[in-house]
C-alpha cells in the first residue's frame, strides 16, 4: 500500500458517488418511512440540499486545513483527540462495512441465489474486498471510475430497454399527504450512508479543486436519483412498495428480443458496487488505524478488518442489519449527524480557536 | 517452510559469481597469451595467428565461426602484414595500425583482457602486440544469421511486412531507416553474467522522460541473471511491482511499431538474439489496437477495436458465464435457448464446469501440439482436434453441442487479441471454475478483483488502465476506441507521460 | 509470515469451495422447466396444474434419438400453492424451474373466490418473472393449461401468442403480473384479467379470448362483452390496430376499418361540485374492406360519411361500457378515479371517501374523431 499516493478529486467523487448511487440502488421499504411513490421526487431534491448543509464542515476542513484529514486537524488540537477521533471513525466505518456487507447479503440470498446459503459468497466478497484494499486509494479511485461508467451503462441500458413500461398514470399526486413525508424520506436519504465521513478522511489523497468535482458529484446523485426512482414508480406503481429491492423489480421488466429480464445487469452493477464501497471502507480504516498505531503493519489491519466485519455477519448476521433499520430513522439521524456533522464539526471549532490562540500568543 | 523449500532449491543450484574485477592488459605478450588461453580454453573456434610488427611480436585473435574470413583477410591481416613503414614501440604501432593501415571503420581499444575476450567471441579481431598496455579490435563480424523475414505473429493486412531478427544492429538498422532523425538514440548495456547478452534501449530524445531512461537502464543493470537468452527473462525487471497477469512490458516484432511506440515518449528495449523488441510502458488499451487501425480509415479503424475488445470479453467470460448460467442462472436462458440446451445437457454425464473444462483443456492439448508439432503432420492434428473434439465427443454424449458452440466461440475470439492470448486461457480456466462454483456473483466478484489488479498497475509512472482511469478525455478522443484522423492525429504528437495521474 | 498467510487463507478460500460447502448448484438437467401454471381452488387447499417441457431423451438426439411429446403436464395438490409446486418434485425428482414460466391461469371460480392468497406466492418468488401474463379460465385452470394443440406443440406458447394478439386486435387484452398487482391493491382502479375459453375438437383442443373478467379487490365480479372490452381498450390507450365496422344505411354498405393509430386522453374537471370526465379519442383508419349491395365509387361524401359513422360508432361503445359499469356495476376498470386522483388531489382528499360509490355521480363525456387516411389499392367497391 502507497502511504503517499493520491488521485484526482474528480476519481475520488467517482467513488463516493459510486458509493451513494449504491444506497439508491439498494433502497428497500423494509425499514424506510412509508410515503406515496410521488413524494420521492421531491425528497431526493431535499436530500441533496441536506447534504450540502451536511457538507459545510467539509468545506471549512478544506479551506482552513488543506491537505489534513480530519484526523490530522484533531492532532492539531491534541494527540489524544487524533487517536480518539481515529479509532471512533474506525468504528463507524466498521460499522457502514457491516450494514453494505448485510444488505448485499440480504440481496444475494433473496434474490441472486434463494436456494443457497448466502455465508460462502460473504466470504468470497470479503477476501476480494481485503485483497482490494491493499492496493491502495489509487487502484480504487481508478476501478471507482471505470466503474462508474459500467453503472451508468447498464442502468441507461435498463431504462431504455423498459422504456415503454413507464407510465406516469401509475405515479400518485405529489404532497397528497403535505410536505411531511417527502421532507422524512430526504432525511431518510440523506442519511443513509455517510459519503461526506468518507471524505473527511480521504481528502488529503485527493489532488485539485474540490468545488467544481463536488457540485458534479451532487448533481450527478441528484439527477441518477431521480431517473432511478421515476422508472421505478412509473413503472411499477404502488406495486414497487411491495418488493424487497424495487430497483431490482423494475430491471426484471426490461426486456430486448428473445431476451426477456436485464435484471442481471443490476445484479452485476450492485455487486460490483458494493464490492468497491466494502474495499474503500476496509482502506479507510486501515489508513486511520496506521495513523493511530504502526504504519508497518497495514495488511495485517486490513485482513483484522475484513475477518472481524465477517465474523460478525457470518455468526450474528440478523443482529446488524436489523439493528440499523428496526432501530428507526432517529436512530440512523442521530448516528449519522454524530460522525459526519457533530464530531467534525467540535474538532474543527477545537482547531480553528486553537490556531487563533496561537496567533494572538504570537503576535 | 520456506526455508526448507529454498534450502531445497539451492542444493541443486549455484549463485551468480560476483563480477571480477576487469584484469588490466598485461606488457607481456605470453601473459596476455596465457590468459586467453586459460579463459577459453581448447575451443577450436579461436584462432591465434602470431606475427611480427616490426620488431615485435604480436598476436591475431579471433573466433572462426563468428568473424567474416574475407573481411579479416581484407581489412586487418592483408593491410598488417603489408606494412613497411611503423613506428618502433609498440604502442605507436598499435595507433599506426588503427589511424593508417586498418581499413574498417568499426575499432575500439580494450584495456580490460576481459573486454577482449568478449570481443573475440563477439566476432571481432583482436591485436595484441608485446609491450602495449591495451589491444585493439576490428570489427568484421560475418556470423550466421537470419535474413529479414515477415513478421509471424503480428500480421498486418497493410503494414510493412518486415519484422526484427536476432541480430540487434540490424534492428538497429530497421528502426534507423524509419526514422531518419538525430532525435533517436540507442545505448547499449551488457546483462547477463555468462551471456554477455547485449541490450540497447532505443528511445526518442526530445520525447521520452529521461527519469524513464534512467530507471529502465538501472533496472538492466541490477538484473542479476546469469544467461539472457529472450525478452522474457528481462522482463520480471521492468514489470511494475504490482504482481499482475497482464504484463506492462509489451512486445513487437514489427520495426514500424517500435517507431510508433517510441514517438509517443516510450522506450524499446532490443535484446540481441531475440526478434522481440520489448515496450515500456505498455498500456492494456494497445492490445486492441494493431498497425493496420492507422493504415484504415477511422471508422473502419473503431469497427475492428470494437470487435477486438468484443472478442476479449468473449473468450474471456463466456464459457464462465455459460457455466454459470446453466449451473445456477438459468433464468437467463433465453426460452428458445432454453430448451435446446437443456436437452443437449441431460445427455451428458457430466457436471456443466467439468465438461468446460476438460473440454478447454483438450483445445488447448491440440492447440499447444498444433504449436509444436513439425508443420509435415500440422495437418494430421488438426483433423484429430476437428473430428475428436467436433463430432466424436459430441456424438458419443460426452459434451453437448452447446458446449462445442461455446468452445468454439472462446477459441477463435482468443486469437483476435493474440497479444495478451496467454493471461486470456488462464482467466478463462479461472473464470469457469468461479461461474461453476459461486455462478455470477463470483463472476462479477472475479472481475472486480482482475479490474482492480489491473489499476493498480502503474508502468513507469503511467496507469496500466490509461486513459481510462485515470480518464483522460482528451486521450480518448484522439486515440483509444475511436481514433482521429492523420489530418488531426498528425498535427501534434501524444505524449505519454501526460496520462500520468 | 505475510506469504505464510496469503498460502494458508488461499487453501482455505480453495478447501471451502472445492469442498461440499460450496454452493451446490442445480444443473438443468435436475430443473423441471415449466412453462405454464394453472390454479384451482380444492376443498382443502389448492390443485396446480403444471405444463412442464420434456427434456428427457431417449437416446441421443444427435445420432437420431427421439424426444418424444415436447409436454408434459403434471397435476398436484397442496394446502397452497407453494405447497403445491414443491409435491411436483416428489413425483419429478427435479426442481421447479418457474423463471420461464410463460403463463398463470386461474379458474373461475378460484378468480370468483379471490387471488390474492394465490398470486402471494408469484410476487414473492425470486424466480418468477413480474411480466408473466395472466389469465382466467373460462372453465378450470387445468382443462386450459393441459389443453392438447397438436404433437409437439407447446400450448403455453400458443396462448401467449393470442394475448400477445392485443397489439393488433382490439378485442384482445392482455394483463401482467406487476400491472395486475398495481391495480388489485389499488381502491381506484377496479383490475382485469382476459378470460379464455377452451374448445375440444376430436383430439386437439383451440383457444380463444372469450372476454374480460373485472375484479373488485380481488374477485372477480363481471364480464365485458366484446364492445365493452374494446371501450376498456381505447380508454387505457392500448387500442393500437384493429378492425371494427361501421353499417352506412345511406350506402347500404358496411365498411371494415382498419385502425391505425389512436390518441385517447382523458381530462377530469370538477364543475359546480360535480366531476366531470371529457374522453377524447383521435383515431386514424384505413378502409380495409367495403361491401354493399351495388358498387359506388369511393367519394368525399362517403370517407366523409363513415368518418361520422365510425366516431359515433366509438362513442356509442365508450359510453355504453361507462355506463354499464359506472351505474351498474359501480366499478371502474378504465382508471378514470386514479387520473381524478393526480389531478386533483386536494378536491379528492375533500370530497371522495368511497370511489365506486361517487361513481354514480360521475358525468362522462365522449368525444371521437375518426379520420380515413387509405382506401387501399380499390376506388370502388366489390
Amino acid at each position: 500500500m502507497k502511504g503517499s499516493a493520491k488521485i484526482s478529486v474528480w476519481q475520488l467523487f467517482c467513488v463516493l458517488l459510486l458509493s451513494r448511487l449504491l444506497s439508491t440502488l439498494t433502497f428497500s421499504p423494509v425499514g424506510a418511512e412509508k410515503i406515496n411513490t410521488s413524494d420521492y421526487f421531491p425528497s431526493v431534491l431535499f436530500a441533496a440540499i441536506l447534504i450540502f448543509l451536511f457538507s459545510i464542515p467539509l468545506f471549512i476542513q478544506k479551506h482552513f486545513f488543506p491537505g489534513k484529514d480530519i484526523t490530522d486537524v484533531a492532532y492539531t488540537v491534541s494527540p489524544l483527540l487524533s487517536k480518539a477521533s481515529s479509532i471512533s471513525y474506525v468504528l463507524c466505518f466498521l460499522f457502514f462495512t457491516l450494514v453494505s456487507l448485510a444488505r448485499l447479503e440480504m440481496f444475494v440470498g433473496t434474490i441472486v441465489f434463494p436456494n443457497n446459503d448466502s455465508a460462502l459468497f460473504i466470504i468470497l466478497c470479503v477476501a476480494a474486498a481485503c485483497y482490494a484494499a491493499t492496493l491502495g486509494i489509487e487502484a480504487i479511485g481508478r476501478v471507482g471510475t471505470i466503474s462508474l461508467v459500467l453503472f451508468v451503462g447498464a442502468f441507461l441500458f435498463i431504462m431504455i430497454t423498459m422504456a415503454d413500461k413507464v407510465d406516469p398514470v401509475n405515479l400518485s399526486p405529489v404532497f397528497y399527504e403535505g410536505v411531511k413525508p417527502s421532507l422524512t424520506a430526504a432525511l431518510d436519504a440523506a442519511t443513509r450512508t455517510g459519503e461526506l465521513a468518507f471524505a473527511a478522511v480521504l481528502l488529503p489523497r485527493a489532488d485539485g479543486k474540490m468545488g467544481k468535482a463536488y457540485a458534479a458529484g451532487l448533481f450527478a446523485f441528484t439527477v441518477c436519483a431521480e431517473l432511478i426512482l421515476f422508472f421505478v414508480f412509473a413503472g411499477l406503481g404502488d406495486f414497487a412498495l411491495s418488493q424487497m429491492f424495487p430497483v431490482h423489480a423494475v430491471a426484471m421488466l426490461a426486456e430486448f428480443s428473445v431476451f426477456l429480464r436485464f435484471d442481471v445487469l443490476l445484479t452485476g452493477a450492485w455487486i460490483l458496487t458494493a464490492f468497491i464501497k466494502i474495499s474503500l471502507l476496509l482502506y479507510m480504516q486501515s489508513e486511520l488505524l496506521q495513523k493511530s498505531f504502526s504504519r508497518k503493519w497495514n495488511k495485517l489491519y486490513v485482513l483484522c478488518a475484513g475477518l472481524l466485519v465477517l465474523i460478525i455477519q457470518v455468526f450474528f448476521a440478523g443482529t446488524v442489519s436489523d439493528y440499523y433499520f428496526a432501530a428507526g430513522l432517529s436512530a440512523r439521524v442521530i448516528l449519522y449527524i454524530v460522525f459526519v456533522v457533530a464530531v467534525p464539526s467540535v474538532i474543527l471549532v477545537a482547531a480553528l480557536m486553537k490556531r487563533r490562540g496561537k496567533r494572538a500568543k504570537n503576535s | 517452510m520456506w526455508k526448507w523449500l529454498k534450502k531445497a532449491e539451492d542444493s541443486i543450484t549455484r549463485s551468480i559469481p560476483a563480477e571480477e574485477p576487469p584484469t588490466r592488459v598485461f606488457a607481456e605478450l605470453e601473459k596476455n597469451i596465457l590468459y586467453f588461453k586459460e579463459k577459453l580454453g581448447a575451443s577450436f573456434d579461436i584462432l591465434y595467428k602470431q606475427t611480427y610488427i616490426g620488431k615485435n611480436k604480436a598476436f591475431l585473435i579471433m573466433d572462426d565461426g563468428m568473424c567474416d574470413n574475407l573481411l579479416v583477410t581484407e581489412q586487418v591481416v592483408a593491410p598488417i602484414m603489408d606494412m613497411r613503414e611503423m613506428p618502433e614501440e609498440p604502442e605507436k604501432q598499435m595507433a599506426y595500425i588503427r589511424d593508417r593501415i586498418s581499413s574498417g571503420i568499426d575499432q575500439k581499444e580494450d584495456y580490460s583482457l576481459d573486454d577482449a575476450i568478449t570481443d573475440v567471441v563477439s566476432g571481432l579481431v583482436v591485436l595484441l602486440i608485446d609491450g602495449a598496455t591495451f589491444c585493439e579490435a576490428f570489427g568484421v563480424q560475418g556470423f550466421p544469421k537470419r535474413a529479414i523475414d515477415n513478421a509471424q505473429t503480428e500480421v498486418q493486412e497493410r503494414g510493412a511486412q518486415e519484422a526484427f531478427v536476432e541480430s540487434f544492429k540490424d534492428n538497429v538498422a530497421l528502426i534507423r531507416r524509419r526514422v531518419r532523425s538525430p532525435v533517436v538514440r540507442f545505448e547499449l548495456q551488457e546483462v547477463g553474467a555468462t551471456s554477455k547478452t547485449r541490450v540497447c534501449v532505443c528511445y526518442f530524445a526530445d520525447r521520452a522522460d529521461s527519469k524513464m531512461i534512467d530507471e529502465i537502464k538501472s533496472r538492466l543493470k541490477k538484473a542479476k541473471l546469469d544467461m539472457v537468452l529472450g525478452t522474457g527473462y528481462l522482463r520480471p525487471f521492468l514489470e511494475s511491482d504490482v504482481t499482475s497477469i497482464f504484463t506492462s512490458v509489451g512486445t513487437t516484432e514489427r520495426p514500424d511499431i517500435a517507431c510508433a511506440e517510441m514517438a509517443e515518449g516510450r522506450a524499446v528495449i532490443l535484446v540481441d538474439g531475440t526478434p522481440f523488441a520489448m515496450i515500456v510502458p505498455y498500456l492494456f488499451a494497445e492490445n486492441f489496437q494493431s498497425m493496420d487501425d492507422y493504415n484504415h480509415r477511422p471508422y473502419y479503424a473503431l469497427f475492428i477495436r470494437v470487435l477486438k475488445f468484443f472478442s476479449f470479453l468473449i473468450s474471456v467470460f463466456l464459457p464462465g458465464l455459460y457455466v454459470a448460467i446453466c449451473t445456477f442462472h438459468q433464468e437467463l436462458l433465453p426460452a428458445s435457448m432454453l430448451y435446446d440446451t437443456a436437452v443437449q445437457e441431460s445427455i451428458t454425464p457430466f457436471p456443466v464446469m467439468a465438461e468446460a473444462i476438460f473440454i478447454h483443456f483438450l483445445y488447448e492439448i491440440v492447440r499447444e501440439a498444433g504449436l509444436r508439432m513439425p508443420k509435415s503432420v500440422g495437418h494430421a492434428v488438426s483433423i484429430v482436434g476437428a473430428l475428436v473434439i467436433g463430432d466424436t465427443a459430441v456424438s458419443a454424449g460426452l459434451i453437448a453441442a452447446p458446449m462445442l458452440i461455446v468452445v468454439a466461440m472462446t477459441a477463435i475470439s482468443s486469437f483476435v487479441v493474440s497479444k495478451i492470448y496467454y493471461p486470456v486461457s488462464i482467466l478463462r480456466f479461472a473464470f469457469m471454475i468461479i461461474g461453476g462454483l459461486a455462478g455470477f456473483y463470483g463472476i462479477v466478484l472475479g472481475f472486480g478483483v482482475v479490474l482492480f489488479n489491473m489499476c493498480a498497475v502503474t508502468a513507469f509512472g503511467t496507469p496500466y488502465v490509461a486513459p481510462f482511469a485515470p480518464m483522460h478525455i482528451g486521450a480518448l478522443w484522439r486515440d483509444s476506441f475511436w481514433r482521429l484522423g492523420w489530418k488531426t492525429l498528425g498535427k501534434r504528437e501524444l505524449q505519454i507521460h501526460s496520462l500520468e495521474k | 509470515m505475510q506469504k505464510t498467510v496469503k498460502i494458508l487463507l488461499t487453501v482455505l478460500l480453495l478447501s471451502l469451495l472445492l469442498s461440499g460447502c460450496s454452493a451446490p448448484g442445480l444443473e438443468l438437467k435436475n430443473r423441471l422447466i415449466v412453462q405454464a401454471i394453472g390454479i384451482d381452488d380444492t376443498q382443502d387447499g389448492v390443485r396446480v396444474t403444471l405444463q412442464t417441457l420434456n427434456t428427457e431423451m431417449a437416446g441421443n438426439p444427435n445420432s437420431g434419438g427421439s424426444l418424444g411429446e415436447v409436454v408434459r403436464c403434471l397435476t398436484v395438490e397442496g394446502s397452497t400453492v407453494s405447497e403445491a409446486i414443491s409435491n411436483a418434485s416428489k413425483s419429478e425428482g427435479k426442481q421447479p424451474l418457474l423463471s420461464q414460466n410463460r403463463l398463470i391461469v386461474f379458474g373461475r371460480e378460484t378468480a370468483e373466490h379471490g387471488l390474492y392468497t394465490h398470486l402471494d406466492y408469484f410476487v414473492r418468488s425470486a424466480e418468477a418473472r413480474t411480466t408473466v401474463p395472466i389469465a382466467v379460465s373460462d372453465t378450470t385452470a387445468e382443462e386450459l393449461v393441459t389443453a392438447n394443440f397438436g404433437e409437439n406443440v407447446l400450448s403455453a406458447d400458443s396462448i401467449t401468442d393470442i394475448l400477445d394478439g392485443t397489439r393488433y386486435n382490439i378485442n384482445i387484452v392482455s394483463q401482467e403480473l406487476y400491472s395486475l398487482m398495481n391495480q388489485l391493491s389499488s381502491d381506484l382502479t377496479d383490475a382485469h384479467i382476459p378470460i379464455l375459453r377452451t374448445q375440444k375438437e376430436e383430439d386437439k383442443s383451440s383457444i380463444s379470448m372469450f372476454s374480460v373478467g373485472i375484479f373488485r379487490a380481488d374477485q372477480m365480479v363481471y364480464e365485458l362483452s366484446a364492445d365493452e372490452v374494446t371501450a376498456l381498450m381505447l380508454l387505457t390507450d392500448q387500442a393500437k390496430s384493429g378492425f371494427f365496422s361501421v353499417e352506412n344505411e345511406a350506402y347500404q354498405a358496411q365498411t371494415v376499418l382498419k385502425i391505425k393509430k389512436t390518441d385517447t386522453s382523458i381530462k377530469s374537471e370538477i364543475q359546480n361540485g360535480r366531476i366531470l370526465f371529457h374522453v377524447n379519442i383521435k383515431m386514424t383508419v384505413d378502409i380495409s374492406e367495403s361491401r354493399a349491395e351495388k358498387p359506388f365509387t369511393l367519394d368525399e361524401a362517403y370517407l366523409q360519411q363513415t368518418e361520422e359513422l365510425a366516431a359515433q360508432r366509438m362513442e356509442d361503445m365508450v359510453l355504453s361500457a361507462v355506463h354499464r359499469c359506472f351505474l351498474e356495476q359501480n366499478s371502474d376498470p378504465f382508471g378514470f378515479g386514479q387520473r381524478l386522483w393526480q389531478r386533483h388531489p386536494s378536491f379528492f382528499k375533500a370530497n371522495v371517501t368511497n370511489w365506486s360509490d361517487t361513481l354514480p355521480d360521475t358525468e362522462v363525456d365522449v368525444q371521437a374523431q375518426v379520420t380515413v387516411e387509405r382506401v387501399g389499392n380499390g376506388v370502388e367497391n366489390l
